[in-house]
């Protein structure tokens, strides 16, 4: 138990996926304009991000590994996340359209984003066992949302300010981040100390 | 009847070749490096414990399934010439990768960091080779090793050195009892 | 004179990185120093190269309903090639860029210009357009991780460098750094640019969903969302 809560809060607050790995930069920088989007933006990610690990864990090890054929990681992964994406996409169009409404705009988008695909493939290499990584996704997917949320905060507080002609756009966005994420290294170090 | 023919076996047709092509390539690809991989690897590991336990030659590792949690690897020198030990603890920004050389007088070689994440300027003072903090515990005994200081400002990431050699020394003493 | 245009484009007037903001990701992670940089900009101009020229090839064949998928497993394909290579012949390089080796099957900027430009185009074409695309995303690695590594840690690809040793500032290096020199370099761009004054904001040019998305989620972030039309 103490060891999945060390994962949860880690992938939440130290190794937060935007702020301290750089994953899912894209989406992080334009979706992040308002808490609407941002939230719908992240709830997809989460979404995905546990279905996806919930498909490429025992792939890899029922299916890859006994095979040999863990060099086939990348290009199994990507393929199983594109389909998945699509499948739900089809899914929640047919059945839960109010969903597919909030949700469906960010989807396609998912695809590419090197979030999903990180952590399926950082699931396997830090040896989690099933129930870690699903718990590593959800901590991952929370942060990602967390970065988001918090952002699209500091973004619409940005907007009315006098900012320097060449930094207006995205300089400035990418300066706030900077600051964002120095508040996020206060984390480091703390979690494990919290359980010990 | 011919639309049919284009607009579903087609697409299913290419995409199925495509990923068979691509599948037997990568599957040749990986016949050539593999063995280089697997090579490079064990070099990797070989210089690291020779690094930290120079008299020793060649190395083997002792089976046993027992070790107290964060010991990881535990190899035996030829000819008594001491263990290799590789531990793993929590650092400040995540897994810190310890190896360890025991002299068979119970004293400590030297032990270097495989794998940290630790913060540039600050935690790696902890675990860089020209701090000074890991020369301290070269040539000291376990309890030599708990008497050494952790570094201000770098508590943690020190800290976690210094239990990681104290893991190390823990499974030494479980080889050294049991005869392993 | 045509080629070359084709070529010197990617590098300064469509940076992949700088102007068409695509590729961030990796550039945020691999330019704390420059070897890595460097490296990973070559690891991915090589899969760049042979995606575009291997797409540029088959978009004949390629039947348009399917082209993503395909274009994703020859992409998957050849990063994961690249990777084993890495691994057999520069294991240090592998250790450096980690899981962001294996990412650069997600990295928009290859899966951009394959939807965007191979697709359309004839392979000489194409292999210019990598290339110069490539050099492009190399060129802004490697300018982002000289700031880093030279002032964040006092060495110049792994050599110190004497006054700026004693007086390095970390924190460039670290995951803040990163967003922060990103920001300043792109302000200094919209400043010698400025002749053209084009208000820069997260780009959707390039960007391989750009077709299916159609801006409502990227751009038009503000307006609600409204439902997302059938893709052929």
């Amino acid at each position: 138990m103490t060891k999945l809560a060390i994962i949860l809060l880690s992938a939440v607050f130290i190794n937060n996926y935007v702020l301290a790995k750089f994953l899912g930069i894209c989406p992080f920088l334009g979706v992040s304009k308002n808490l609407k989007s941002a939230v719908g933006m992240s709830a997809a990610v989460i979404f995905v991000m546990l279905m996806a690990t919930a498909a490429t864990w025992p792939i890899q090890m029922y299916l890859l590994n006994p095979h040999n054929l863990g060099y086939l990681q990348t290009i199994v992964f990507i393929l199983v996340i594109a389909a998945l994406v699509q499948l739900v996409e089809i899914v929640l169009k047919r059945y839960m359209p109010a969903l597919h409404q909030s949700l469906g705009v960010y989807l396609p988008l998912i695809t590419t984003n090197c979030a999903v695909l990180g952590v399926t493939i950082l699931n396997i290499d830090e040896g989690y066992t099933f129930w870690e990584a699903m718990v590593n996704s959800l901590g991952s997917g929370l942060g990602f949302m967390l970065a988001m949320v918090m952002f699209s905060g500091v973004r619409s507080t940005m907007e009315g300010s006098d900012i320097p002609e060449s930094f207006k756009g995205l300089p400035i966005t990418l300066v706030a981040a900077a600051i964002t994420s120095l508040s996020f290294m206060g984390f480091g170090g703390v979690i494990e100390n919290l359980f010990s | 009847m011919k639309n049919v023919m284009k607009e579903i076996v087609k697409p299913i047709a290419v995409l199925t070749c495509i990923c068979l092509v691509v599948a037997a390539l990568l599957a040749f690809v990986n016949q050539l490096t593999s063995p280089i991989i697997t090579a490079a690897e064990e070099k990797a590991a070989a210089e690291a414990r020779t690094e930290v336990l120079s008299e020793a030659k060649r190395f083997q590792e002792v089976p046993y399934d027992q070790w107290p949690e964060g010991v990881a690897e535990v190899y035996r020198g030829n000819d008594d010439s001491g263990y290799v030990i590789v531990v793993q603890t929590k650092g400040y920004g995540g897994v810190m990768t310890v190896i360890c050389g025991i002299r068979p007088d119970g004293t400590l070689e030297a032990a270097k960091t495989l794998f940290h994440s630790e913060t540039n300027g600050v935690g790696t003072k902890a675990v860089d080779n020209h701090s000074g903090y890991r020369e301290r515990f070269a040539g000291q005994t376990a309890e030599g090793c708990q008497q050494v200081d952790t570094i201000s400002g770098a508590t943690i990431s020190s800290t976690a050195f210094k239990k990681a050699i104290g893991l190390a020394f823990e499974a030494y003493g479980i080889v050294k009892e049991a005869g392993l | 004179m045509k080629t070359l245009n084709n070529y010197t484009k990617g590098l300064v007037r469509e940076n992949p990185v700088l102007v068409l903001v695509l590729g961030t990701c990796p550039t945020l992670a691999t330019s704390t120093s420059i070897l890595n940089a460097i490296g990973m900009g070559l690891a991915a101009t090589i899969v760049l190269l042979f995606s575009n020229i291997l797409i540029s090839a088959l978009r004949k064949v390629i039947p348009d309903k399917v082209r993503i998928p395909c274009y994703i497993v020859l992409i998957a394909g050849l990063v994961t090639a690249v990777q084993m290579l890495v691994k057999a012949y520069a294991p240090a390089l592998n250790d450096a860029l980690g899981i962001y080796l294996p990412l650069i099957v997600v990295n928009c900027i290859i899966l951009g210009r394959a939807e965007m430009y191979a697709s359309k185009h004839s392979v000489f074409e194409s292999a210019v357009d990598a290339l110069g695309m490539g050099s492009g995303f190399t060129l802004a690695l490697f300018l982002m991780a000289v700031i880093r590594e030279v002032f964040g840690n006092g060495t110049f690809c792994g050599m110190d460098i004497p006054v700026l040793h004693e007086n390095k500032i970390s924190i460039l290096t670290m995951a803040p750094g990163g967003f922060f020199v990103f920001g300043l370099l792109m302000a200094m761009m919209n400043k010698w640019a400025k002749h053209k004054p084009k208000k820069k904001d997260f780009g959707c040019e390039g960007c391989p969903q750009a077709s299916v998305c159609h801006k409502t989620a990227c751009s038009q972030a503000e307006t609600p969302a409204h439902g997302k039309e059938e893709t052929a």
